[in-house]
């Protein structure tokens, strides 16, 4: 609980800092008005600075000041990304530097071990020089690496040529951590995190896994942007998932429970998984074999979500609404359309989407399984709510269990809860977890962890942030460990099981699938994300019609609206995005998950049926794909295409060479690179289709290489 | 909230796994499983063709047709020389009959298409937490044919890649095909040879750079799938997805129509080694009008293409199978259709591995439910999995840690022992 002095020995006075002027009262009632600039530490506690009206800055000692006051220091702590950075930078290279002096006297050990024969000895030692080697600190990002990276891991995609150069030819000592500012507040980083989440939670555009026509979630999808778009607190937004009531407009929310539509025990295991990283799924049908997880436990915990009901409606609503139904269907009937509608459009269809809702039932239902054959419970019997570890709920607190779950998940004591946010977090931005797998964190950290020490300043740092996950996230790119070149070799699985990885530079990564098509869009496009599928607003206006006045033509109408807006959710009318055939709009626009045969699928988009289960492994298809498949053919050198108008707009063969080459792997050419592609490029000022053929070989080679691919 | 920890796993979890592999890989063969492994058919179908009916299958129209009965309809029943009756619907296929076995009792409780395909191609009901992998991945995983060839080894035609590899990973996947008469997907150049050429050399030189200095697996794997991609582009292999090279007499006994044609490129790329094709022949949802011109064409043409697929095909080491995610009901309703059944259905089984000539398993005299000899998903897939040489007791674990078997499995709670579920029908093995 003192994780608030631990920031506040790295806070300094804050010159940025955009506190509120207010009134101040210490123990003995005395009274200032000042504003907050800052917290240091002291021998005998934390010293707050506050600056009167004055402009003078005032120290007093938190402990003297009133509660009301101290908690208001606690959630307004000026926190400084820099400091926190360099906190982090720290600890890594304290690990690096014991690591490295372990290995080295391991190796000396090894070297006099006259145990081991020669061929062992080798063999041991060169284990060892690998695992020292990736002891030492990598080179500094250059700015064109760096500018590439940043707007990879935080935009989701490749800069632009005017974003690239724009950064590559920018002055200041400051210019990297304003990228980092300017990117977290974009609207592509909302694309790029909710892909993450889209991955994480299992968000798809079509909800029911019951087939027939699903339920579309659009609404959801913007629900879950706009929580990354406000940045609003992790704990709350898990709070509200887990507890949404209502349909999918009245309260998007609910889609995470309705993404496993009769399913609650899997609901529960998939909520273990991504919310705790604690795997449970195998304590559904008997105690876990490896931990401390009895089956009687799992059903405890399903118990918080014994009463929930999904695609029920209450039987007078029904009623009504089948009464409308067949009432509406008669009077379409009427109007002898011509047009025919199948089955799917029809007015029932829509009304079907009214039982997909969430609601508290009376009854808890959750009962133990048929074959349950352990002894502390029959088959069949009811079970009540109770955790299995960390706090113990007090259930007559609250009306609603799955509240009491909400608020025991999310809790500042939850032992998980805010481990696995940081540690899925470290592995967003490093590509590999403190400690992996990530849905399965283990008892005992210590270890385990690559890092534990610095797992630990993680976990105090994100309560600090009060679950902030941007300030988080920005305090990760701007450590000077982030900013290195990523590692020439990748530790091999018995260094990362063994917890052995210490993170002397983010790991080598390929592009997510998402993030390569997104980079296919910003080459394309002049915009990359001015598309926005957004449905919210539209559907709750549209939802909210009065079925008993509508008349045959009225429903006509609604349903051809309907069918508009779900299709909008799917990016699917966005027909003047399409550039050489193909719709150039980011993945975050478009259907969850694409269809089989895109290019998101092949190369290894989730399918939003399980938990993280994107990937980012190489295939044959994938590679025939990138040299003879449309994208690379035909969009990306079509007329329309952006980088086709940047290459055609600039004079001068070695420029144009350039302008490709920042636009596709942001770095100036080398000079033998440089010559080489020059020759390719064939002006005939006569024949401009001959210049674009030299374009379209030269974008086609870049786009073909491992550079384009990975995040070095 | 007061708080106050209650237990909390002592025991490191790797530790744990550790121990637990070691007992489970010490597990003792199951009594049934080890004795059917000794079965003469273990193993001889090298390869499959698998004929996948998309939208629910007709019993009673197809291989279980109730002559006499109210629910029969005006489809007709017809004798076979093995002396059990097939749908006149199928009158190409009832020659070949000492060829195949009809299986009459196929029995589930999931009556949704998706949710009862997966169930009978994978062997596990559908859950959220994982996604089980089809039969073709665990063939692939545990009796794999061994080829020189470069072509895939598995290719699904008109259908998507769900579920496929399941937890298995991208190396057990199909390699989907939409249309089987426009070849493998971006196996050609868009460009002239020269220019294509010219392109690759330009990667080269542009790769060197990043090459030289990231030397990570994964960079590695991607210079080898260029190799790979090349080589396979330029080899001979690739014909075998080229349906115009089949001779014209030969591929005129599949009939026409994209499913016959889906057949015909499945038996070419069978001769070219390529060891499971799915195809999936859709139409047969039919909630209405299944006794229609159209719906019947469906199952004359699925006779026909099968039939020659059981012609054409080396049946000593390939089984052919045909299979639905569930039947329809014997009512007939009010728009001459039949709707979703899933608590009885057929299927069919022919080739390696396999005694043909039989009708396994009984319905009742309307074709609702099973009398005798109920065949679950389970037992299908260990049938099949028998004749595949795939032991039925080899635990395979998910990335997540989770054991599973190739047809199913659930566990002893006293022994702590992983059992499988499906056993396989032994009437219908060699």
């Amino acid at each position: 609980m003192n994780s608030v002095f631990q920031i506040a020995i790295l806070a300094v006075l804050l010159t940025t800092a955009q506190a509120e002027v207010r009134l101040w009262t210490d123990s003995k009632d005395r009274k200032v008005e000042a504003e907050l600039v800052g917290v240091e530490s002291s021998g005998s506690g934390p010293i707050v600075q506050l600056r009167g009206k004055n402009g003078k800055v005032i120290q007093f000692p938190f402990r003297l000041l009133s509660r009301e006051d101290q908690s208001y220091v606690k959630k307004n702590l000026p926190y400084d990304p820099q400091r926190a950075a360099e906190q982090i930078d720290a600890l890594v290279w304290e690990k690096l530097r014991q690591a490295n002096g372990d290995l080295k006297l391991e190796l000396s050990r090894v070297m006099r071990d006259s145990n081991l024969s020669r061929a062992d000895r080798l063999q041991k030692k060169e284990e060892i020089e690998f695992e020292i080697s990736l002891t030492h600190p990598t080179n500094q990002l250059s700015d064109e690496q760096f500018v590439r990276r940043v707007y990879l891991d935080i935009a989701g995609r490749i800069p632009t040529y005017q974003e690239a150069t724009s950064f590559i030819d920018k002055a200041g000592n400051e210019k990297r951590s304003e990228l980092i500012d300017e990117l977290l507040l974009s609207n592509a980083f909302t694309s790029h995190f909710f892909n993450y989440l889209s991955d994480l939670l299992r968000i798809r555009s079509k909800l029911t896994m019951n087939g027939g026509q699903g339920l579309h979630s659009g609404a959801y999808h913007d629900w879950v942007k706009d929580q990354i778009r406000s940045n609003r607190g992790w704990d709350e937004v898990v709070k509200e998932l887990v507890t949404a009531e209502g349909t999918l407009w009245e309260n998007p929310a609910v889609g995470y429970a309705l993404t496993d539509l009769g399913m609650p025990l899997c609901n529960l295991s998939n909520t273990f998984t991504v919310f705790l990283g604690t795997e449970i799924t195998c304590a559904q049908c008997h105690d876990h074999p490896f931990e401390e997880v009895y089956q009687m436990d799992f059903y405890r915990m399903a118990a918080f979500f014994g009463k929930v009901e999904t695609g029920k409606l209450d039987p007078q609503k029904t009623q009504a609404l089948e009464k409308e139904t067949s009432r509406i269907q008669g009077e379409i009937a009427k109007l002898n359309l011509t047009t025919t509608m199948g089955s799917g459009n029809s007015m029932g269809e829509i009304m079907g989407t009214f039982r997909y809702a969430v609601r508290d039932g009376d009854v808890n239902r959750t009962k133990l399984p048929h074959d349950y054959k352990y002894d502390d419970g029959e088959p069949l019997q009811t079970v009540e709510p109770a955790t299995y570890f960390g706090e113990i709920v007090e259930l007559e607190n609250y009306s609603n269990p799955r509240v009491a779950f909400g608020d025991w998940l999310t809790s500042k004591e939850n032992p998980r809860f805010t481990i696995n946010l940081v540690n899925r977090l470290w592995k967003f931005v490093f590509g590999l977890g403190q400690i992996e797998p990530v849905y399965n964190i283990p008892g005992h950290l210590d270890g385990q962890a690559q890092n534990y020490k610095l797992l630990t300043y993680l976990e105090s740092l994100m309560k600090d942030l009060d679950y902030d996950v941007k300030d988080f996230l920005r305090v990760l790119y701007n450590t000077e460990v982030y900013q290195r070149v990523a590692c020439a070799d990748s530790p091999t699985m018995a260094m990362i099981d063994k917890g052995r990885y210490h993170f002397p530079a983010p790991i080598l990564r390929r592009m997510s699938s998402e993030q390569m098509w997104d980079s296919l869009v910003s080459l394309t496009t002049e915009s990359p994300e001015s598309y926005q599928s957004r449905v919210l607003e539209d559907y709750q206006q549209l939802m909210s019609v009065d079925f008993s006045t509508m008349n045959g033509k009225q429903a006509v109408k609604f349903r051809e609206d309907f069918r508009t807006l779900n299709q909008r959710g799917t990016g699917m009318n966005s027909l003047d995005r399409r550039v050489g055939g193909e719709m150039m709009v980011r993945a975050s626009e478009m259907s969850l998950p694409a269809s089989d045969r895109h290019f998101l699928n092949t190369f290894g988009q989730s399918n939003k049926l399980l938990t993280q289960n994107g990937n980012r492994l190489g295939s044959i298809p994938q590679v025939l794909m990138m040299m003879n498949g449309k994208l690379t053919n035909e969009t990306l050198s079509d007329a329309k295409s952006q980088i086709m108008k940047n290459a055609g707009s600039i004079r001068g063969e070695g420029d144009t060479v350039e302008a490709i080459f920042l636009s596709i792997l942001s770095r100036y050419p080398t000079p033998e690179e440089r010559t080489f592609a020059q020759r390719s490029l064939k002006r005939d000022r006569k024949d401009e289709s001959v210049e674009q053929a030299g374009y379209a070989n030269l974008i086609w080679a870049l786009l073909n290489t491992r550079e384009f691919m990975f995040i070095q | 909230m007061s708080v106050g920890m209650k237990r909390w796993s002592d025991l490191a979890r790797r530790d744990f796994s550790r121990i637990a592999a070691q007992s489970l890989l010490g597990v003792s063969l199951v009594p049934g499983a080890s004795q059917v492994l000794a079965q003469s058919s273990a193993g001889r179908a090298k390869k499959v063709i698998y004929f996948f009916l998309s939208g629910g299958m007709s019993h009673i129209d197809s291989f279980d047709p109730k002559p006499g009965s109210k629910v029969q309809g005006p489809t007709e029943a017809i004798g076979t020389p093995s002396g059990f009756q097939i749908s006149s619907n199928f009158e190409s296929l009832a020659s070949l009959s000492d060829h195949f076995s009809v299986i009459r009792t196929m029995t589930s409780q999931t009556g949704d298409h998706q949710g009862g395909r997966y169930y009978v191609r994978t062997g596990y009901k559908r859950l959220a937490s994982i996604v089980h992998p089809d039969l073709a991945a665990w063939k692939k995983k545990l009796a794999p044919l061994k080829t020189d060839s470069t072509l895939p080894f598995w290719v699904s035609i008109r259908e998507g890649s769900f579920p496929g590899d399941g937890f298995m990973g991208p190396n057990f996947a199909p390699v989907p095909l939409g249309n089987p008469n426009s070849g493998l997907p971006n196996s050609a150049p868009m460009v002239d040879d020269g220019i294509f050429e010219e392109r690759l050399e330009m990667v080269n030189t542009f790769n060197e750079m990043f090459t030289r200095r990231f030397r990570t697996k994964e960079v590695r794997a991607y210079n080898e799938f260029y190799e790979h991609a090349l080589e396979l582009m330029s080899s001979d292999d690739l014909e075998a997805f080229d349906l115009s090279k089949m001779e014209k007499s030969r591929r005129q006994k599949f009939g026409s129509g994209q499913g016959a044609d889906a057949a015909a490129l499945a038996v070419r790329l069978n001769e070219n080694d390529v060891e499971y094709v799915h195809v999936n022949w859709g139409g047969w949802d039919n909630h209405s009008g299944i006794f229609e011109a159209n719906a019947a064409q469906n199952f004359r043409g699925l006779s026909q293409a099968v039939a020659a697929t059981l012609e054409e095909v080396n049946l000593d080491e390939t089984m052919v199978v045909l299979a639905t995610e569930f039947g329809r009901s014997p009512r007939i309703n009010e728009n001459r259709g039949r709707d979703h059944h899933p608590l009885a259905f057929s299927a069919m089984v022919a080739g390696a591995g396999i005694k043909g000539g039989q009708a396994y398993g009984k319905t009742d005299k309307n074709g609702y439910a099973v009398d005798d000899d109920p065949v679950s998903p389970e037992d299908l897939n260990a049938t099949l999995a028998t004749a595949m040489g795939i032991p039925l007791d080899k635990i395979v674990f998910s990335p997540s840690g989770r054991p599973f078997l190739v047809a199913g499995h659930t566990e002893d709670l006293k022994t702590r022992q992983i059992i499988p579920v499906g056993k396989p029908v032994k009437d219908l093995l060699i």
